[in-house]
């Protein structure tokens, strides 16, 4: 069990201080009791005493009686009378006296009418003398009834004052052991309340100087450990002083960037409205290249329905040369026939069959150039479906570029929402700029404060380091007090 | 989109435009000059030069015509009127090189089809179909031809007889073949031939 220091000197005092009150208390008892037998000898004494005074008495009223039988003078009474009047007083001095012992009291109460009896004995003893003369009076006497009386008396005395006796031994006896006891109680407790005084006086001594020698030992570490904390703190909180002072720094420049964000958001709102406008003009140029694009779609299909008019009129140009061709036909026929005629005709016909050679020559030469005119009537119909085609190109184009268009329009004008967009958190930047602006203003105010309590924090850091050097000095020193004070230096 | 038609000149459109209707217009009405420039060259172009005409007796004058992309020629003297082929009526009961028979002049006329006579390859009746209508010893039939050529005179001697013989027997009716390659039909022959003539018993 691990005591303290104090519990142990408490210890240490209090087991002498309860044996020296046993002690005290065992030699007040017998003192009491001591002075308590002394008393109840000298009462026995007393007893004893006022019991030889009753047997005196007696013996006296005794004597005067006799004296009065003998000579029957009245003043040989006097002890008589004297006797009367004190024995009632003795016995009464005895009853109190043996108030405390009921046997003596029993003997007491026999011996009242005892000597009432003999008294009154004695009495008509006396009466008869007085009346019939000694002879009477020595009549009594002889009948041996009074000497009966006064022995009865004396045996009941001779009991009671040995029994007075006795009392008197066993309280002697008492007294003798009570002080035998008290006197031993008294030796014992104290050679013992001295070996336990020098023993727990040696523990103690032991116990607590170990004790405060590993507290001493504990106290230096801690002193030591103190004191490096202290530098390590001291050192610490200068390092915080820098970080507060690189803080108060970055902090500007956060507030710097924090302006110049604030200025660009100011500049992306006032961008993203330009471009807002931008992209309105955007979307009513693409409007109204939607309209060109159906403007041109109408001309092209009006384009191609001409065209196809126009090829119809080739068409109407062919038939005409179809004809042509049929007339070439025929004239070459008519021309082979007159030539055939004219071979009939022989030499006559001679001239007719160099006209009907030029006639068919121009037939043939008008159906080539008929031929000539179907081709180019066919170049035509290519070119003219050519052309249709290119109008029908060009129509799924400007479909196509309407649809581009019309797209071209739909990006504007989620362009524009997402630029509307844009400006609205441009313009919540700008206010959380500035809201951050006073939120530095405040983390600069703050840390201006924090500075503050460094500085303190070191002043105090200093004055600490200044009290756990005075502590380590204060614990060496206690180390070497202790060190010289124990046994011997178990640890440094 | 279409690439657009780089800067297309719309001026010069128009230009090429004027000049072609001054063109059109021109043309629809020639002035004299040139028409007369225009006659001459192609009189300069078909002017052909002369040659030594062969003695009377001995030139043959031929219509020459196509058949089956051969050239065959029929003496003029035969030939009647060369027509188109029009109005064609197919006739019952006629033997297949018989197409059947046309309107000439108020005169009904046979026609004969040479290809199914020579056993030629049959060929559809075109726009360039003609009809060669002859008469030989009172009898008048039109030949079926495929086109007209014209007409052509050589000398007799230049008919030479055919130097091989031809797959079919169609070569009985031919008197030879001229130096520009036209077989020269003999209608004499021809007309002889009783597969010509028209008899069959109709059930």
């Amino acid at each position: 069990m691990q005591w303290t220091i104090s519990r142990k000197i408490g210890m240490g005092f209090v087991i002498p201080v309860v044996i020296l009150l046993v002690i005290g208390a065992v030699a007040y008892r017998g003192m009491t009791k001591l002075i308590e037998t002394s008393y109840q000898v000298a009462h026995t004494h007393h007893v004893l005493q006022e019991l030889e005074a009753v047997l005196v008495t007696m013996v006296d009223a005794e004597s005067g009686e006799r004296g009065y039988v003998i000579t029957g003078e009245e003043w040989f009474l006097e002890p008589y009378q004297r006797a009367l009047s004190r024995i009632q007083e003795e016995l009464k001095r005895i009853e109190t006296l043996m108030t405390d012992n009921p046997r003596q009291q029993r003997r007491l109460d026999a011996l009242k009418p005892l000597v009432v009896r003999r008294f009154d004995h004695l009495q008509t003893v006396i009466e008869t003398r007085r009346g019939q003369g000694l002879s009477s009076a020595t009549e009594v006497i002889l009948a041996g009834e009074g000497k009966k009386m006064i022995d009865d008396v004396r045996k009941v005395i001779a009991e009671m004052e040995h029994e007075e006796n006795a009392l008197l031994q066993q309280r002697s006896q008492l007294a003798e052991a009570v002080f035998r006891n008290t006197s031993s109680t008294i030796v014992v407790g104290t050679l013992l309340s001295f070996v336990l005084v020098s023993v727990a006086g040696f523990f103690i001594t032991r116990g607590v100087t170990s004790q405060v020698r590993y507290s001493v030992n504990v106290l230096v570490s801690a002193a030591s450990e103190i004191l490096a904390a202290t530098v390590q703190q001291a050192a610490g909180t200068s390092e915080e002083a820098t970080a507060i002072q690189e803080t108060t720094t970055t902090v500007d420049e956060v507030k710097q960037t924090v302006r110049v964000s604030a200025q660009q958001a100011k500049t992306v709102a006032e961008t993203a409205q330009k471009t807002a406008k931008v992209a309105q003009d955007g979307q009513r140029a693409v409007e109204e290249s939607v309209k060109g694009m159906q403007e041109a779609k109408a001309r092209m299909e009006a384009l191609a329905e001409r065209i196809i008019g126009l090829s119809e009129q080739g068409q109407a140009i062919g038939e005409i040369i179809t004809t042509v061709n049929e007339l070439g036909d025929q004239s070459n026929l008519l021309a082979v026939n007159a030539a055939i005629e004219a071979a009939k005709a022989g030499e006559a016909g001679k001239g007719f069959a160099v006209v009907a050679a030029e006639v068919k020559a121009l037939a043939e030469q008008s159906k080539q150039a008929t031929t000539q005119v179907r081709g180019i009537l066919g170049e035509i119909q290519r070119a003219t479906q050519a052309a249709v085609m290119a109008t029908e190109q060009g129509v799924k184009a400007a479909d196509a570029g309407e649809k581009v268009a019309q797209g071209a329009g739909e990006s504007i004008r989620s362009l524009a929402q997402s630029v509307h967009e844009a400006t609205l958190v441009a313009q919540q930047i700008l206010v959380s700029a500035q809201q951050q602006v006073v939120g530095m203003d405040q983390i600069a105010m703050a840390i201006q404060n924090i500075q503050q309590v460094s500085t303190q924090n070191m002043t105090a850091t200093r004055q600490v380091e200044r009290a756990a050097q005075d502590l380590n000095e204060l614990s060496q020193q206690l180390q070497v007090l202790v060190t010289v004070a124990g046994h011997a230096p178990r640890s440094a | 989109m279409v690439e657009a038609s780089t800067a297309l000149d719309w001026q010069e459109v128009y230009a090429r435009l004027e000049q072609t209707r001054q063109r059109l217009e021109a043309s629809s009405a020639l002035p004299p000059a040139e028409v007369r420039r225009l006659l001459r060259e192609r009189a300069q172009a078909l002017a052909r030069p002369l040659v030594e005409p062969p003695t009377v007796t001995d030139v043959l004058d031929l219509a020459v015509f196509t058949l089956a992309e051969a050239r065959y020629g029929i003496e003029a003297a035969y030939v009647l009127e060369v027509t188109p082929l029009r109005e064609l009526t197919p006739v019952p009961c006629t033997p297949p090189h018989i197409l059947g028979v046309v309107n000439h002049r108020g005169r009904l006329l046979p026609i004969l089809d040479l290809r199914k006579l020579f056993a030629l390859a049959a060929r559809n009746v075109t726009a360039e179909s003609r009809i060669v209508a002859v008469e030989v010893g009172g009898m008048t039939f039109g030949i079926l031809a495929d086109a007209m050529l014209g007409t052509l005179r050589v000398g007799v001697h230049e008919v030479m007889p055919l130097p091989w013989p031809l797959l079919h027997d169609h070569q009985a009716f031919l008197q030879g073949i001229t130096g520009e390659m036209v077989a020269v039909l003999d209608l004499e022959a021809l007309a002889q031939d009783p597969r010509i003539m028209v008899d069959e018993d109709v059930d």
